[in-house]
């Protein structure tokens, strides 16, 4: 799994992507990240979170995966490709070994299961955004 | 709700559609969660604070929905995305 800072992007804060085709779901865990200083932007299936990383840049995406028509394996593959030092993150109901197998596969860097603990997302930036946590 | 048996349930694949009944249910738990430790932060205005407990009402009544679907309708999840897994 890779690792990443932004202490070499010359960026202040921090890019937060929230993929989730529950709108909810998303703009709340937005909300959260942009609490704690961060900006936030959401996108409701993996066709979207193409766009919006294109469009946004972000430095961490916080992805679920199983979406309409494009579920977060395929973006997640579709987003490494052209950015091999993006975080991201599988945020998803399912805790079984395929789904774990298949987000490493994907090119995810974590696999957190629902309902994720507010510190286990506290512990994401600290580990990957050790200068901006 | 309606807690009689759905037809046929003995031969239902329970196991199954009890791991995609979870998967379903943790989504919005997990909003729920997250809602709670936004409001813990303290730092939303009334608006703000509107909106999030619309969300969190909204997923109570998502949990709600899936428990009465499980009980009265448990094969729709079977067509759920993490039953292909």
């Amino acid at each position: 799994m890779s690792e990443s800072s932004l202490t070499d992007t010359g960026d202040r804060s921090l890019r937060v992507l929230v993929v989730d085709d529950n709108r909810d779901a998303a703009d709340i865990l937005a909300m959260f990240f942009e609490l704690d200083g961060k900006i936030a932007k959401v996108a409701g299936d993996g066709e979207e979170a193409i766009s919006q990383v294109a469009a946004f840049d972000p430095h961490l995406v916080l992805m679920d995966l199983g979406m309409p028509r494009m579920d977060g394996y395929e973006a997640a593959r579709r987003i490494r490709a052209h950015n091999p030092r993006i975080v991201l993150v599988a945020l998803t109901g399912s805790d079984s070994d395929e789904a774990i197998r298949r987000t490493v596969e994907s090119g995810f860097d974590l696999h957190l299961v629902k309902p994720a603990m507010p510190d286990s997302l506290r512990g994401v930036l600290e580990r990957y955004f050790p200068n901006h946590s | 709700m309606d807690t009689s048996d759905p037809a046929g349930s003995d031969e239902l694949p329970w196991k199954k559609i009890i791991k995609c009944a979870v998967h379903e249910i943790r989504s919005p738990l997990s909003s729920l969660r997250t809602s709670v430790e936004i409001l813990k932060m303290n730092r939303l205005d009334d608006e703000q604070s509107q909106k999030v407990m619309t969300m969190m009402n909204r997923q109570i009544e998502a949990i709600s929905d899936q428990l009465e679907a499980l009980v009265a309708r448990p094969r729709t999840f079977l067509d759920t995305p993490v039953s292909h897994e």
